[in-house]
């Protein structure tokens, strides 16, 4: 038998909470607890062994962007209850006195109960500001009981870096896009974006912009067996940031350096780029006889997730880029 | 004909550095050494430069283009950059370094660059843009401009800049001088004039405080804000550059410059937008509104110091005159301190403290805006009945970059006792990103055509203005020194010059 969860009694526990940092560290530390917030982030998870690491990635992004964190763990059982328990993330910054501490809500609720989370959530983020809803997995992320917290969020985050079907998650998450009107975000295009600006800072050379429409073939070289659903989303931006869904899309699966993305291979009429890891996080850049090195280290879950919740409108070029992914995706080629 | 760049991500991307080659004139130096490349390789290693780069060494020393590699990689060794040496991309930024050795007065010095320019053009694809950095003796700066220039350097495929580090002249008159001289070769807007000050994060974090946050502007201005102090403190001596510092002094050291620069971004009207021409008018115009001293106001408005010796934490510390290169009965200042008035309607009657000084007690750079007291308190007063201390905003230059409110708060408990209270934004601890260095932002900046952070002629001119009464002043008395001693706050008539208008330095 699980007790009632209310807004009311949530919203007090936290109050009490702060009293009690208050009163514990006044006697020790005379410059006390600083409460931080500038955001609301909701975590919708699904109860397994993985969601137990969200605290510590929260706890890093934190730092970062201080927020009331909302943990809700959706248990697939039959059971309708729903559990809540308040709790603090603090830190001290290197060479501070002041402690600094974020507040956290723990929630596990059944799927079936979700419709009755849903008041309690809204009810519970801090007023005033933004809301952003992290779905560690993508069917969190379309979920009927929870439209309303969807449309209060400023930001929907999702990760499809590893899931086993990315052709049936990028189809979804085209559909949610259109639902949330920009407001989505996908942890696996926010973990492209070096390779990315490694691409354009190529083409930002007029003259070697000059032979973009003489590009033929977009070969995508990634660590696992099929493509994963970072590899749709490189070769849907070259497409869809040239307007160019006739550009030949290959994918190939080579051994890993780093895992993920390891290499994009840009085929032109007469030469082709080659970007591709080289040893560690390095990646070597040829372009003919030019070779250049630079660093792509891989981003933990809580920089990519720093980075969304860092952005606060609308991300255009993702917009475009995640039909022409789901469009790769389906096609025969695409697996 | 290419338009954009169709793979552009202004939401996610840092700026692009288009291609291009640097030349460094003076790669043997302390500045190349310290600032310039540790700068240099934190871009490379955050790919912050572009795949088509090169960069040209040139000083008197015969060295190879190994043996430059070697320095430059050495150099890192002993002033790392904040991104830890990384062998690949090393190996990858050192293939992009070059050498030319020769003597900055001889012209077989800028053929010998001219056919190493043509050639990394060539093999790097840099588009013919070059940036020239004169990392030399400024005496030497208008000899390398007229070398550039003579050799055509000047023009070609590309954009063609130059890069100049402080001081811009040694009085007014030779700024202009040396304005132009460099202004036969390069127009103004291909000029760029470093003042690292205004690189700092912390700098360039006023505009966003003053001009983003609707709550600020109100208040910044006369009726609500009594004094503005601004310190530049160092706790060190002059490290073994007594004879370039008996040359320079407190004054063209840091006050013309530096700390002028502080105070135009400090007391400036809003730009109508944020781009170079609009924010650098602004600046000076709030430093051509700044009232000059008549020669009779400079004693009663100005303090100059020289420390003497000291004993400090156990070990005994050397007066300026018995550092290395440092005449024994020298008049260099040490030590400046000024009041400043801008003649605005902004700022009529608020006296802005300038003050800077070597061997002061610790390394700390602020701007303390002093806000007028509350016109009436109904209460007692502070703790045990003394006065309330008016509200004070710190904005924290370095170290600790930040800001802090300080105003008063009621006690817990019973009765109205007051104490004053701090609340802080601590920029390091609130964003846990890596803040580029000066170098960096404005190495990237000069690349990429942006001279919003960079000082203006007309701006230069209005700061040697501001001094010149000092300039002329000071050299013509015989001052008693040292007047302070090391590790103090300074001279007393500092503390005195403050005092007659009922104000006090605050310590940071």
């Amino acid at each position: 038998m699980t007790a009632v969860v209310t807004p009311e009694k949530i919203l007090k526990d936290l109050h009490s909470l702060w009293a009690t940092l208050g009163k514990d560290s006044a006697p020790a530390d005379a410059h006390g607890v600083l409460r931080a917030c500038a955001m609301t982030v909701i975590v919708l998870a699904d109860d397994d062994a993985a969601a137990s690491a969200i605290p510590q990635t929260l706890g890093q992004v934190m730092q970062e962007h201080p927020h009331r964190a909302i943990i809700v763990r959706v248990r697939a059982a039959s059971d309708p209850g729903l559990d809540c328990h308040v709790t603090a993330q603090c830190w001290r910054p290197f060479g501070r006195q002041q402690q600094i501490c974020c507040e956290q809500v723990e929630m596990t609720a059944a799927e079936a109960s979700l419709p009755d989370a849903e008041p309690v959530l809204l009810a519970i983020t801090a007023p005033d500001l933004p809301v952003a809803v992290w779905c560690r997995s993508p069917r969190l992320s379309d979920l009927a009981a929870l439209r309303k917290l969807y449309a209060r969020a400023d930001r929907l985050i999702v990760d499809s870096r590893d899931i086993p079907d990315p052709r049936a998650a990028l189809t979804a998450l085209a559909r949610v896009a259109a639902a949330t009107r920009g407001r989505l975000s996908d942890l696996a295009w926010t973990s492209l974006t070096r390779w990315r600006e490694i691409v354009a800072e190529i083409f930002e050379d007029p003259a070697r912009r000059d032979s973009l429409p003489n590009l033929k073939r977009v070969r995508v070289q990634h660590s696992s067996a099929a493509p994963p659903a970072t590899a749709y989303y490189l070769a849907g931006w070259i497409q869809a940031a040239l307007n160019r869904p006739d550009i030949e899309v290959a994918f190939e699966a080579v051994p890993p350096i780093l895992g993920g993305i390891e290499g994009i291979v840009l085929e032109f009429r007469a030469e082709a780029i080659s970007i591709r890891r080289a040893v560690g996080t390095a990646i070597l850049i040829e372009i003919g006889s030019l070779k250049n090195c630079t660093s792509a280290p891989r981003l933990s879950e809580a920089e990519l997730l720093g980075t969304e919740l860092a952005i606060t409108g609308r991300d255009p070029v993702f917009e475009r880029t995640l039909p022409a992914a789901a469009r790769l995706a389906e096609a025969p080629h695409g697996g | 004909m290419a338009l954009g760049n169709p793979f552009q991500d202004s939401l996610r991307f840092e700026r692009r550095v288009p291609p291009c080659a640097i030349v460094i004139f003076g790669a043997h130096g302390d500045l190349t050494r310290r600032k310039l490349m540790p700068a240099l390789y934190s871009l490379a290693s955050e790919r912050r430069l572009p795949p088509g780069f090169a960069l040209i060494g040139t000083s008197r020393s015969p060295m190879s283009d190994e043996q430059f590699r070697d320095k430059m990689r050495a150099a890192l060794t002993e002033f790392p950059s904040e991104n830890p040496l990384d062998e690949e991309i090393w190996k990858s930024f050192a293939n992009t370094l070059f050498y030319v050795p020769g003597d900055t007065g001889d012209p077989a010095l800028y053929k010998s660059i001219g056919e190493k320019l043509a050639e990394v053009e060539k093999r790097f694809e840099t588009g013919g843009n070059v940036l020239f950095y004169l990392s030399l003796q400024p005496s030497l700066y208008e000899t390398a401009a007229q070398g550039i220039g003579a050799a055509g350097l000047a023009h070609g495929n590309g954009w063609r800049r130059l890069v100049i580090e402080k001081p811009f002249g040694h009085n007014l008159a030779t700024a202009i001088e040396l304005n132009e001289a460099l202004g036969r070769v390069f127009p103004e807007p291909s000029i760029y004039r470093i003042d690292h000050y205004l690189g700092k994060e912390t700098v360039q974090n006023i505009f966003a405080f003053r001009f983003a946050n609707g709550i600020f502007e109100p208040i910044w201005n006369r009726r609500y804000i009594s004094q503005v102090q601004i310190t530049a403190a160092e706790s060190i001596g002059v490290e073994g550059r007594g004879a370039y510092y008996e040359e320079a002094g407190a004054l063209r050291d840091m006050i013309q410059n530096h700390l002028l620069q502080i105070l135009s971004t400090i007391g400036m009207e809003p730009p109508a937008v944020y781009e170079a021409n609009a924010v650098r008018d602004e600046r000076a115009k709030l430093l051509r509104s700044v009232r000059i001293m008549k020669p009779e106001d400079v004693a009663t408005n100005a303090v100059p110091g020289q420390y003497g010796p000291a004993h400090i934490g156990g070990a005994d510390v050397p007066g300026y005159r018995q550092e290395p290169g440092v005449k024994t009965d020298s008049q260099t200042v040490t030590y400046a301190a000024v009041t400043l008035y801008v003649e605005n309607w902004r700022w009529a009657g608020v006296p802005f403290y300038l003050r800077t000084g070597k061997r002061l007690p610790r390394q700390v750079t602020d701007i303390a805006i002093h806000f007028n007291a509350a016109p009436h308190a109904p209460f007692s007063g502070g703790e045990n009945g003394t006065p309330i201390d008016p509200d004070l905003l710190i904005i924290r230059i370095q170290p600790e970059e930040g800001l802090s409110l300080r105003f008063v708060s009621k006690q817990p408990g019973q009765g109205m006792r007051l104490r004053p209270v701090s609340m802080d934004f601590d920029y390091g601890a609130s964003f846990g990103a890596r803040e580029p260095s000066a170098y960096e932002t404005l190495l990237l900046d000069a690349m990429l055509g942006d001279s919003t952070l960079y000082i203006r002629q007309d701006a230069v001119e209005a700061s040697w203005t501001i001094v010149e009464p000092l300039l002329n002043s000071w050299p013509a008395q015989q001052f008693e020194y040292p007047n302070y001693a090391a590790g103090s706050w300074g001279p007393k008539a500092a503390d005195e010059m403050l005092a007659r208008h009922g104000h006090a330095w605050r310590n940071p």
